[in-house]
């Protein structure tokens, strides 16, 4: 009778810590020269675990229910699955030499990998994790976004200087518009109305008017830009600035830059918190993550993360 | 100064401009030594950007033009006569510290790999940018100096020659070269 009890108070404690973790936003930081992703807890942006990604891990994206989180490795040739909820790398799927760009469409059922070498977006199954297709897009595709609807997806093509949008249902190029010198990540409002690339050699973000692809406007930001993010219902476009150190502020109505942050060395990969108020800033040369207030414009707090924090992608999730 | 520039330009003009692609993994290199000196005596041996010349052994001339100011620039000729052109992205005189870019390197040798005429750098590596900081440290001081970079080759598989190890084993070198010259003179 002891024996049964201790047995059923093992099993019930078992049962306990593998209860899953309490379902806080996280946001998921690539650490590509430290081979691993820190896990910060955005209630309280603490970093509560780094799990060891192998294969010099870049791009992140979360699926929309927060279950799974897609990890780019280009030296592994593909991806790394981690299930959110254990906090654990549950897989590795080989795409295509130098897969980076990755994201997951909004009903989490396909994940995208843009392939930097051979000019290609592998569309996989998220379920079995099988390669459905393989599309040829521009020189180096980069960043990619999928509209809110579903039916778009973006890819930033960096040595074509263009922006590929592919329709999602026939899997094929629709059309693709010039923008500024070497986009590369790309931001999409949550109407799917603009797309917003930002190009690293000529120092600005273009402004495409989607689904038409129509290219309204051209903003100066700073040096070597990277990565944007939409924040406080799609008012103000954050951009990082890697060379100058800085986050560049637009005001998206009127188009103009309205403020400048400064942040750490070479800041890459953006964010917003799903309050839509807080950023995540990856500074690559700093080893952390500043967060910004989108509503101040004041870095409010620097987390530690590892070395080569790049958080290329939608790296926050539920 | 820009009498030496210009012919200077015009020779580099033969070059090879960098590449824009670059390799999917930035590299980085991150060194420091303490000297036994003053913060603001190290600082007024690096402060002027052309003078790197003046402490590191491996570089034969610096001229340069524009001052300590963004966007000032310098030719590094190295001891084995090749170049290297840098440009000033940011000078912080209150925190002893500055930021450069390498915009154009002379081309050490073209090997051919995977049926193409490769040009290798006179440092290894692509798109590379670097800050220099002197810390005190009570009386002496702590200089550290970290570069991000990708290793020369753009493509897939990379030769030997331009690979993250290569480029990773130069910019060591180099930077600490500087950083045990700048020691000695010093704290002479």
């Amino acid at each position: 009778m002891l024996a049964l009890n201790t047995r059923a108070a093992a099993i019930a404690i078992a049962a306990l810590l593998s209860t899953p973790l309490a379902a806080a936003p996280f946001a998921y930081i690539s650490n590509q020269l430290a081979d691993s992703v820190s896990v910060i807890d955005l209630a309280d942006n603490k970093v509560v675990n780094t799990i060891a990604v192998s294969g010099k891990p870049a791009g992140v994206a979360v699926s929309p229910n927060g279950d799974k989180v897609y990890i780019s490795t280009p030296e592994a040739h593909g991806f790394a699955v981690i299930d959110a909820r254990k906090q654990q790398l549950i897989t590795t799927v080989k795409t295509s030499e130098g897969a980076l760009g990755i994201t997951v469409a909004p009903d989490g059922k396909r994940i995208y990998v843009a392939d930097w070498f051979i000019n290609t977006v592998s569309v996989l199954d998220a379920d079995n994790l099988e390669i459905i297709k393989t599309i040829t897009v521009g020189q180096s595709p980069s960043g990619l976004v999928v509209s809110p609807d579903n039916h778009w997806l973006y890819v930033a093509n960096r040595l074509d200087n263009s922006v590929s949008q592919i329709d999602t249902h026939t899997l094929t190029v629709k059309k693709t518009t010039p923008v500024g010198q070497h986009p590369f990540g790309l931001a999409i409002d949550s109407r799917g109305e603009k797309v917003y690339a930002v190009n690293v050699e000529s120092d600005n973000v273009t402004v495409l008017e989607t689904p038409q692809m129509k290219a309204i406007a051209t903003i100066k930001v700073g040096a070597l830009p990277y990565a944007a993010t939409l924040a406080l219902n799609d008012s103000r476009l954050f951009v990082t600035n890697m060379d100058d150190g800085t986050v560049s502020v637009i005001d998206t109505e009127s188009l103009t830059t309205i403020g400048l942050i400064e942040v750490g060395e070479k800041p890459e990969g953006i964010g917003t918190h799903l309050d839509d108020r807080h950023i995540y800033v990856a500074n690559w040369f700093d080893k952390n993550v500043s967060l910004l207030d989108a509503k101040t414009l004041q870095v409010k707090e620097t987390i530690t993360t590892a070395r080569g924090s790049r958080a290329f992608g939608q790296f926050i999730g539920k | 100064m820009k009498k030496i520039l210009l012919p200077l330009a015009a020779a580099l003009l033969c070059f090879t401009g960098l590449a824009n692609a670059h390799g999917p993994v930035r590299q980085d290199t991150d060194e420091s030594i303490i000297i036994n000196a003053p913060a603001e005596k190290v600082w007024g041996l690096i402060k002027d950007f052309g003078d790197i010349a003046a402490w590191h052994s491996e570089v034969f001339t610096s001229p340069a033009e524009g001052g300590n100011l963004k966007g000032g620039k310098r030719i590094l000729t190295l001891k084995d006569g090749n170049t290297v052109n840098e440009e000033l992205k940011k000078y912080d005189e209150a925190n002893m510290s500055y930021s450069y870019k390498i915009t154009d390197m002379s081309i050490v040798k073209t090997i051919n790999y995977a049926g193409v005429d490769e040009k290798v750098p006179a440092i290894p590596v692509a798109n590379f940018s670097a800050t220099i900081t002197v810390a005190p440290k009570g009386d002496n001081s702590e200089v550290t100096w970290k570069a991000g970079y990708y290793r020369a080759y753009t493509n897939n598989n990379p030769p030997e020659e331009m690979n993250e190890a290569t480029a990773n084993a130069a910019v060591k070198s180099f930077v600490m070269t500087g950083l045990i010259d700048l020691k000695k003179i010093a704290e002479q």
